[in-house]
């Protein structure tokens, strides 16, 4: 299994005390984080760059998960790029996606993120 | 001398009746039939002059009055009526007295009058040559009592005795004895006893031949014509007889009709009273007639302003069509009614008032039947209609709820749980990692709750469990069950045998969920030193059977409830979490189609088995 360092994760979640402290771990794990507080800022984000694991909150203010990722799957230049979704709600998951349930392991979260990066 | 006895005496020598009245043979037995009783004196005074003049006995037998007439007629005459009296020549006799010597039983009987006439005839004759000229009014007296059988028998006994002795016999009878035609046979009859028949004055008065035979023609003319006018008035009363019979059957039909009618009639007076009320009127009521006719209306009327007012407008001459007003029955009871009414009124006097009554009751009671039905139905679908709205706040209130479950307070719990795992893996020294580890587990115990909630939260609103299937290995998911209890109870054994393919299309982390929870329940509440075994039967082609079975005996009062929520909070021993794990677990098994059934016996310790389709089939409903 390959290290993280200089590998690009993107955040996208809501809750500010859960994005800080996620973008902290993958920090101190070698990762760069950037991160997106609700759908919009993440379309903005991936706009502009192409990150190697995107891990994605279903429930979002202003463009929700489910969307964000049916662009993730239908933009060429980004449906190669993993998604790990972490969601209050695993019935709200994508069919096949790996799948990371709230409250999160975060060592579980950890090694998913890892898996598919 | 009055005038009728004038014309007698002036054409007294041509004509017949006076020549025969004058002088009569033996045996003549002349009838005179008169009209005034003048008449009748001078026509006797003729017959009996006569013989007074020729010497011959008399015998006169009539009421005493017309004795007298007689007498003073022959004295104007010139006759001494006294002198033949006290010679004998001339009996004068009562008639009623003499009748009364020879009727028995209103007839007369012949002996008697035998001896009586007899008697009288042969004394008349003592001493005498010549006949004996008599004249008698006994049977006119017996006609116009109205014994005509007795007036006819006595004539003939006249015939008869006038063979014994000889005689010539005068009768009168007056005319108005006949004028009824029925009487028509009986004067034949008399006319058939006597010898000589002479008409009244009106025709004996007539003086010459031609004039009598025109008198003659005139009273056949008349004589028909009265024949015809009987017959016309025969035929006349005929049909007066059949046009009141007709009148009397459509009077009887009509009277039928109104008495025997389906709707109640009466007639009211001006005063109130009720006059008349057919039949169909009573037996509404219960009355009988004298308990009704002859009331005033008032005392039937629940109501005293009802009928005040239908009086009123009668009187005003309103018609009333279809009046409701309420009757008061003999039994107590009260008839709704339908009245309609307008009165019969004659030179602008009020008769009486023609009422007709229809009776409503039935109807109205089906229509307040319906009506409190109708607002008894509107009543429940109120309530429908406010319990589905409180259903719907309900269901409201609980998608909120669930929500608030679901994200709301997951959120700042994966937070805390997050914040936690992060300072583990900061290796910041034993108390923090035992601090984190403590903070790690109540969230972890708070998650489970918190998941349990709104899993029955949405099973009870009718959402049920939802499905995220995929390819699941149920043996290796009860493997990796198997290790982490294991992991956390390193003194308990748990195994996993399998039979087959244990493939199937089912949400992996809801039967990781209740594969955790009975082999979870087998360790805690089994027997500590057995281990606990799950036995996977996958030899089936459309579903798979697991069984997790430990030596523990569930308490027989606690298995017929062993699936029923918060069934922990009924616990004695202080509950590990809310009760609703083996509900959860029944209904995420009913969601993928399955079921689940325990058995516990003392000696084959606890078994549930579980049945799961391999595919997706119908699920059965469940809470």
């Amino acid at each position: 299994m390959s290290g993280p360092a200089g590998k690009l994760v993107v955040v996208v979640e809501d809750e500010d005390e859960i994005r800080e402290t996620l973008k902290d771990v993958f920090e101190d794990e070698g990762y760069a984080v950037a991160v997106a507080r609700d759908g919009g800022e993440a379309l903005t984000l991936l706009a502009q760059i192409r990150p190697h694991v995107v891990v994605l909150d279903m429930n979002l203010p202003v463009i929700n998960g489910d969307a964000v990722y049916a662009m993730l799957r239908t933009d060429p230049r980004l449906v190669g790029v993993p998604v790990v979704v972490s969601t209050t709600d695993p019935s709200r998951a994508p069919a096949g996606v790996p799948l990371v349930r709230k409250p999160a392991n975060l060592k579980h979260l950890l090694d998913v993120v890892r898996r598919c990066s | 001398m009055t005038q009728d006895a004038k014309a007698l005496s002036s054409r007294a020598s041509s004509s017949v009746a006076t020549e025969l009245l004058a002088r009569p043979a033996d045996e003549n037995h002349i009838v005179q039939f008169y009209e005034s009783e003048d008449f009748l004196c001078e026509t006797v005074a003729h017959f009996l002059g006569a013989g007074l003049a020729a010497d011959e006995p008399l015998i006169v037998i009539a009421a005493t009055d017309r004795c007298e007439k007689f007498a003073r007629r022959l004295q104007l005459r010139g006759f001494d009526v006294a002198g033949a009296r006290a010679s004998g020549q001339l009996t004068l006799l009562d008639a009623r007295a003499t009748l009364a010597k020879f009727m028995v039983d209103g007839m007369p009987d012949w002996q008697r009058f035998k001896a009586a006439i007899g008697g009288v005839i042969a004394k008349s004759r003592e001493g005498r040559d010549g006949r004996v000229r008599a004249y008698g009014e006994m049977v006119d007296i017996l006609w116009r009592e109205g014994n005509p059988q007795a007036a006819i028998a006595l004539e003939e006994l006249w015939n008869d005795i006038a063979k014994i002795h000889s005689f010539s016999l005068l009768c009168a009878y007056v005319m108005g004895n006949f004028y009824k035609e029925a009487d028509g046979e009986h004067f034949h009859e008399v006319c058939r006893q006597h010898t000589h028949v002479i008409p009244t004055e009106s025709f004996s008065n007539i003086e010459t031949p031609d004039d009598r035979l025109r008198e003659i023609g005139l009273l056949q003319q008349r004589a028909r014509a009265l024949e015809s006018e009987v017959a016309h008035r025969k035929e006349l009363e005929k049909s007066l007889r059949e046009a009141l019979a007709a009148r009397r059957r459509s009077d009887e039909t009509l009277r039928d009709f109104v008495e025997n009618a389906v709707y109640g009639l009466h007639w009211v007076g001006a005063d109130g009273i009720i006059e008349w009320a057919n039949k169909a009127e009573m037996e509404l009521l219960g009355y009988v007639r004298h308990e009704y006719i002859g009331h005033h209306i008032s005392e039937f009327h629940a109501d005293p302003e009802v009928i005040e007012d239908m009086l009123a407008r009668l009187t005003r001459n309103e018609t009333l069509h279809d009046y409701e007003a309420r009757l008061r029955c003999k039994d107590g009871s009260i008839k709704v009614v339908l009245i309609g009414s307008n009165v019969l009124w004659e030179d602008g006097k009020f008769i009486h008032t023609r009422c007709f009554t229809r009776d409503i009751t039935e109807k109205k009671k089906a229509e307040e039947a319906k009506r409190q039905s109708d607002s008894q139905l509107e009543a429940s679908l109120v309530r429908e209609k406010e319990a589905r709205q409180e259903a719907e706040r309900t269901v409201r209130f609980n998608e909120m709820f669930a929500g608030i479950l679901g994200h709301d307070l997951r959120n700042p719990l994966s937070a805390i749980s997050t914040g936690a795992h992060y300072l583990l893996r900061m290796n910041a020294g034993e108390k923090v990692a035992r601090t984190a580890t403590r903070i790690l587990s109540s969230t972890d115990r708070m998650t489970r709750m918190v998941d349990q909630l709104l899993d029955f939260t949405r099973i009870r609103v009718g959402d049920g469990i939802a499905l995220r299937r995929e390819r699941v290995d149920l043996r290796d998911l009860c493997r990796r069950v198997a290790e982490e209890l294991e992991a956390g109870h390193p003194e308990r054994v748990v195994r996993v045998e399998c039979e087959g393919e244990a493939i199937g299309e089912w949400d992996a982390d809801r039967l990781l969920q209740v594969f955790s929870n009975l082999a979870g329940n087998a360790l805690h509440h089994g027997v500590i030193d057995t281990p606990v075994d799950i036995r996977i039967d996958a030899t089936g082609p459309s579903e798979v059977v697991a069984l997790v079975h430990n030596a523990g005996v569930v308490p027989s009062d606690m298995l017929p409830v062993l699936f029923e929520p918060f069934r922990g909070a009924y616990r004695q021993q202080k509950p590990k979490g809310l009760g609703l794990g083996l509900f959860i677990t029944q209904q995420i098994l009913l969601s993928h189609g399955g079921t689940i059934e325990v058995t516990s016996t003392e000696s084959d310790g606890t078994t549930v088995r579980v049945r799961l389709p391999r595919t997706d089939v119908a699920p059965r409903s469940g809470r």
